[in-house]
């Protein structure tokens, strides 16, 4: 028997804390300066330049200040707040039709109903006004029929945007929760004599609970930090992202109203974070059994879901239709059809294509760096777990704070920053903003990957650095397809931070169609909306290939 | 080959003790298994030896070495995993070269070694297959050629046949027995299974909440349970608590049941006279007599029986027992059945009584 030795508790500790260098150090310390140098410090400028400005106070600030600020946060809250009751309440059936119920054509739906996602709202506002302005389509048959026209510049016309806008985002939320309720949840109820209408009030409903709250939470999110549609819709009514941008570009404006403005909406910001947190470790249950989905197969359910859906995907395409025969038109404000149709929008945006260029080359640059960071802090997460939570907590920021504050952040830390007569600030701003999108595509890859698999490489003697590129990262390549797709179609269509930075000669794509709407270019806004649209589109096309069996059939052909 | 040290072995997580001061040695070529039920932490220990985990105390040795401070990829254990992990995008021979490769060898010599590595565990002709090719107990072999090519000092093995099915399982059991006994390699295997650890093992290590409840040969482990729980987790058992009335060492152990008769059993371990005891009765230690008046006797009603193929197992309700009495009977007669609720007299067998201070 060997004599006993117990080491002391500090022994094990130091192995434990023990920095083990390698390679993958020096990537962390790289991806953790780029987050600190242009997220943590942009916005904790903003804060304490904010409180230094307060602090100062050589004139006091504008009398009924604080009544203003109220009321653009109550006007912004009341648009997303009822945004997202509409959106979850359409949201909810389209799901349970799509997934629940035998519909016809189901499939087809479910691919229609995520395709306004990748669009910007932006696109969708100025839909709107082609829709519902003053020479609208639908309001000239309005006037037709003998019914009062609808004012949509205001709180009506920013909240039918934001619904038709982002209702797929509550319908694929809610979707993703009714896919993992097992059947066998469902199938016990049924066994025990409930009926369809008390099965889903009374289990299917509080079963995907969570994934109602977190669909409501983050359309209140991306409605709440929105700044494109209340630039076209807003009107005379003040909401927060609005206010934040007009005020840091105007010089009558008191220089404290953008920091303060900012500053409020980061601590908004931060609160609404923790509710999502905690949403969102409830929404990710993974189950270690497979699940099926359990199937209603009433007929009548079937048709009423075939009704409701086509009723629901032509209401949200809607916008598009109109946009896409906007684009082939001359003038169109009296007719239900534009006067004449014509293809000189589409040569006038091909022989003034900077704006485009811009915007690809652009996203070009964004992209990697955006995608870069994801996945070294997906591997990161992998590596220290809950020890690095509280990064988790920072790079999601992006997501709720508005675009606009990112952006003025950034500014303000780095003024003039053009090396090589390129706007890199812009770039990184979109790393930075779409990082959430991006590290959930690129964690969800890494978590596709079993660490035993890892372990079983470090098992035979080879060196963290080898394993990963050997054995995880072979692996990563259809996440890493997926991951850039997604980021592409998310910063191509980026606008909050753009309006702030913009450099001269730099406008881009979403830029020009808010300045071409803006001046009444209808037909050229509507085309280069189009073009927009098309890449996207395509991005999302690739983001959707299934890589890992496209690779394996090349292997096979080889 | 490279004998194993564990000593005072502690693995904390947060507030929960995994590992509690654990305290064994493997010796050189010993086919080791680490066994308990889940959560006792007998897969924690096995990553702790291969260097997954840091131990929070402790200290690991293999041979004089201690190897608490080196990463897994320098400890040189070969590791077969429950989930068999076997890399997804590459080929049954990729996977098994890659230890090797790591290693600095190539060409022919790789190929050689690989193909024997394969041959050994009866997977040659099918190198250039990709694992989703691969049945269950093919992708266990690739595992196991991929851990043992690299010759490795110490051999783990954790669950590596829980998700095979039964018949598998005893067969690729065999075949592990089989290599390692070629080999001579010494292995450490983890297992909730106890008729698997019984099986294959040089000896076993009973963990229960993280401590070390007994290590021993199966045959001991089964016959001298040292504690309460290794009797009622090893095989089936009645376990019941008593009082010893006399002992005489190297003889018999005359123990008084609470509320029961007094039973002898054959001096197994030293324990004093008046000392309180648990008493582990096994199965097949009773057999049937006619009259209740001989030695070890106990009467009572069949309350349970149920027909298992070679025997019947059933239960005694004996009078004045805290519970039934377990026992099973060989070559059941056919009116088998005819048991059930009748009285019966079990004579039992002092051999198969083991006993120790509670």
């Amino acid at each position: 028997m060997p004599t006993l030795r117990v080491a002391p508790v500090e022994a094990g500790l130091k192995a434990a804390i023990k920095p083990r260098l390698n390679p993958f150090s020096f990537i962390y310390a790289a991806a953790g300066a780029y987050i600190a140098a242009f997220l943590v410090l942009p916005v904790g400028r903003i804060l304490v330049e904010t409180a230094f400005a307060l602090a100062e106070a050589e004139a006091p600030l504008e009398p009924g200040f604080g009544e203003y600020v109220a009321r653009i946060t109550l006007n912004s809250v009341f648009v997303a707040g009822f945004t997202a009751l509409v959106s979850v309440a359409l949201g909810l059936p389209l799901a349970f039709f799509t997934v629940k119920v035998m519909t016809p054509a189901r499939g087809l739906f479910r691919v229609l109903l995520a395709l306004p996602l990748i669009t910007p709202p932006f696109i969708s506002a100025f839909a709107t006004i082609l829709l519902l302005g003053r020479t609208g389509v639908l309001t000239q048959l309005l006037v037709r029929i003998g019914l009062p026209e609808v004012y949509i510049y205001g709180p009506a016309g920013l909240t039918l945007t934001h619904v038709l806008h982002f209702t797929p985002l509550a319908y694929l939320t809610v979707a993703a929760g009714l896919q993992v309720v097992p059947a066998a949840v469902e199938e016990a109820a049924a066994s025990l004599g409930s009926g369809t209408a008390r099965t889903l009030v009374r289990v299917v409903l509080p079963y995907i609970r969570p994934h109602i709250l977190m669909a409501a939470v983050l359309v209140f999110l991306a409605s709440f930090g929105d700044v494109g549609a209340p630039l076209l819709l807003a009107g005379d009514f003040r909401v927060l992202p609005l206010e934040t941008y007009t005020s840091f570009n105007s010089f009558q404006v008191d220089r404290r109203v953008s920091l303060i403005l900012a500053s409020w909406s980061i601590l908004l910001a931060f609160l609404v974070l923790l509710i999502m947190k905690r949403l969102m470790a409830q929404t990710q249950v993974a189950h270690t059994f497979t699940t099926r989905t359990f199937v209603y197969r009433a007929r009548l359910l079937r048709w009423l879901g075939f009704g409701f859906c086509l009723a629901a995907t032509g209401l949200l395409f809607l916008p598009y239709v109109v946009i896409v025969i906007s684009s082939f038109g001359t003038v169109w404000t009296t007719g239900l059809l534009p006067a004449a149709f014509t293809l000189r929008n589409y040569q006038f945006i091909l022989t003034n294509l900077q704006d485009i260029k811009n915007s690809l080359v652009l996203s070009t640059i964004g992209t990697p760096l955006c995608v870069g960071l994801a996945f070294s802090l997906g591997k990161l997460f992998r590596d220290y777990g809950p020890r690095a939570a509280w990064l988790d907590y920072l790079v999601l920021l992006p997501f709720v704070i508005p675009g606009v504050v990112i952006g003025i952040g950034l500014v303000k830390g780095y003024p003039g920053f053009q090396p090589l007569g390129i706007p890199l600030l812009l770039p990184i701003a979109y790393s930075v903003r779409r990082l959430p999108y991006a590290l959930r595509v690129a964690t969800a890859g890494y978590s596709r990957i079993d660490r035993t698999i890892e372990e079983a490489s470090l098992a035979l003697g080879a060196s963290p650095w080898r394993t990963f590129w050997r054995v995880t990262w072979p692996q990563l390549i259809p996440a890493l397809a997926a991951t850039s797709a997604v980021a592409f179609i998310r910063i191509i269509t980026e606008l909050g931070s753009t309006l702030i930075i913009l450099p001269p000669g730099w406008r881009t794509a979403p830029v020009a169609i808010f300045y071409y709407a803006a001046e009444g270019f209808i037909g050229r806004a509507s085309a280069i909306s189009v073009v927009l649209i098309a890449i996207v589109a395509l991005g999302s096309a690739l983001a959707n290939l299934d890589y890992s069996r496209l690779i394996g059939r090349l292997k096979t052909r080889l | 080959m490279t004998a194993v040290v564990l000593e005072g072995l502690t693995k904390r997580f947060g507030n929960t003790v995994a590992v509690d001061n654990l305290t064994l040695s493997v010796s050189e070529g010993e086919f080791f298994t680490l066994l308990g039920p889940s959560g006792c932490g007998k897969t924690t220990t096995l990553r702790l030896i291969a260097g997954f985990e840091t131990a929070t105390a402790g200290i690991i040795r293999f041979g004089q070495r201690v190897v608490n401070d080196l990463p897994p990829q320098r400890r040189s254990v070969g590791m077969v995993f429950q989930n068999y992990a076997v890399f997804p995008t590459m080929t049954v021979f990729e996977n098994v070269a890659y230890g090797l490769e790591v290693r600095g060898i190539q060409g022919k010599e790789l190929r050689r070694r690989v193909l024997a590595a394969l041959e050994l565990v009866g997977l040659a002709g099918l190198e250039s297959r990709r694992p989703d090719q691969l049945s269950g107990g093919q992708l266990q072999r690739v595992a196991l050629a991929r851990a043992l090519v690299i010759e490795p000092q110490i051999l783990l093995l954790d669950e590596p046949l829980s998700n095979l099915d039964v018949q598998l399982r005893v067969s690729i059991r065999k075949e592990i027995r089989r290599i390692q006994q070629a080999l001579k390699i010494t292995t450490i295997y983890v297992t909730h299974d106890q008729e698997e650890a019984l099986a294959v093992s040089d000896r076993v290590a009973v963990l229960n909440a993280g401590r070390l409840e007994q290590v021993a040969s199966p045959f001991e482990l089964y016959r001298f349970p040292a504690s309460r729980f290794v009797a009622r987790f090893i095989g089936w058992a009645t376990v019941l608590s008593g009082r010893v009335v006399s002992a005489q060492p190297t003889g018999y152990v005359a123990i008084k049941l609470d509320g029961g008769p007094v039973l002898r059993a054959t001096w197994c371990r030293p324990v004093e006279p008046g000392q309180r005891v648990w008493v582990s009765v096994r199965p097949e230690a009773l057999s049937p007599v006619e009259s209740s008046q001989a030695e070890n006797v106990v009467s009572g009603e069949v309350s349970y029986l149920e027909f298992l193929g070679p025997a019947v197992r059933g239960e005694l309700k004996a009078e004045g027992f805290a519970e039934p009495l377990l026992f099973e009977l060989e070559r059941p007669p056919r009116d088998w059945s005819s048991w059930a609720g009748k009285s019966l007299c079990l004579q039992v067998d002092p051999e198969l009584i083991a006993y120790g201070p509670e």
